[in-house]
């Protein structure tokens, strides 16, 4: 079991967190509900510490805060208008917060696309 | 064959308890069926299934650019709190684009509707796109949120993947679908200030928080021009905030008029 902080963290765990940051439906900026996500994500993983759990929302947290931002600039052009384009916004999602799946990168950034649509 | 003297189907116990374990099967699931077609009151939280539906984007689009639509959003609204219906209530809508934006929305929509605002005679209530306040959503938004339209607008190998699980989606769907189903929606919403106001008898007011927005994004492309229209009509009074934390009871921290509307970020 990785240690809060550890650059490898548990991917089931980290995945579940993703899918609860994701799964409010509003942007990043607000992560006042992030208690009842770290409860609901150790009632999930039930051997996982509380401060495993706080860890990995805010690895998700930052993530979609990231997302929020690659998809603004995918929004403005910045990866290109071609179809090469989310190609490329989701690698540079994921230099700048390694450590997450291809799966958690695609749904963080469709994420961000609805976010930064409005 | 005859039974054996040790068959349930002659021991009258075990025929009774069968017959009890039917009935609640049967009272449980007309219960939970039932349950699904009714509108969550606003004392108990709306049920999120996240449970993908595969629409076809073309009819999506017909939906969400008929004007129908906004009326069908109005009685969602109305159904959650009849408020927005009865004359003499002031209704308020909200709006946001850009980063750090919607957090201030929702400090408003708190203000408003669990503030003494509320209590005043006439009353004051505001909504805002996604339901009549943040914590329950219309149950078209949730349907937009099940259609998963970016999602399915990059798909993986032909697959669309859903929360970790992989689907296989009847219908092709475009980014730019995407974003039209998107825009059609928040078009509809912003129109419901006109059956609001008729409803009412008083101007909707809308507060806008914009700090940081974009002129391609969808308030200024599509909502604010649905708006003005209405603002023309008398329906509307439209404020910007002029910042983000522009506090709702000081209007000093407003700015009224699309005549004054924010110059967009480039």
């Amino acid at each position: 079991m990785y240690q809060p902080g550890d650059d490898v963290p548990d991917p089931a765990l980290l995945s579940a967190a993703v899918s609860l940051v994701l799964s409010q439906g509003f942007p990043p900026e607000n992560s006042a509900g992030d208690d009842a996500l770290v409860r609901r994500l150790c009632g999930q993983f039930p051997l996982a510490s509380p401060e495993l759990c706080l860890d990995a929302v805010n690895r998700a947290r930052k993530l979609s805060r990231d997302a929020y931002d690659i998809c603004d600039a995918f929004r403005d052009g910045t990866y290109g208008r071609d179809s090469n384009a989310a190609d490329t916004a989701i690698r540079a999602l994921e230099e700048k917060s390694p450590g997450f799946s291809p799966d958690n990168y695609r749904q963080a950034f469709t994420a961000g696309l609805l976010w930064t649509a409005f | 064959m005859a039974p054996s003297p040790d068959s349930p189907l002659e021991n009258p116990r075990i025929l009774l308890l069968a017959g009890i374990v039917f009935l609640a099967c049967i009272l449980a699931a007309s219960f939970l069926l039932g349950g699904a077609s009714t509108t969550a009151p606003a004392s108990c939280p709306a049920v999120s299934s996240h449970q993908p539906v595969f629409v076809d984007p073309v009819e999506k689009l017909k939906q969400v650019r008929d004007p129908a639509y906004t009326q069908q959003l109005f009685s969602e609204a109305v159904a959650y709190e009849p408020l927005l219906a009865t004359p003499g209530t002031q209704v308020h809508m909200g709006f946001y684009s850009a980063k750090g934006n919607h957090g201030s929305l929702l400090r408003l929509l708190d203000t408003v509707n669990e503030g003494p605002a509320a209590k005043e005679d006439p009353p004051n209530r505001v909504i805002w796109a996604m339901g009549i306040n943040g914590y329950y959503p219309y149950p078209s938004w949730e349907r937009m949120m099940n259609e998963h339209w970016y999602e399915r607008a990059f798909p993986v190998n032909g697959s669309v993947m859903i929360f970790g699980e992989s689907y296989r989606d009847p219908y092709q769907v475009t980014f730019e679908q995407a974003d039209a189903i998107w825009a059609g929606y928040s078009e509809r919403f912003a129109e419901m200030a006109e059956p609001v106001a008729k409803a009412t008898g008083k101007p909707v007011k809308v507060w806008c928080f914009v700090e940081g927005a974009k002129a391609d994004r969808i308030f200024y492309t599509i909502e604010l021009p649905a708006l003005k229209k209405l603002e023309d009509q008398g329906l509307v009074e439209i404020y910007f905030a002029k910042s983000q934390d522009a506090e709702w009871n000081n209007m000093a921290d407003w700015i009224k008029g699309s005549a004054n509307t924010p110059a967009p970020v480039a």
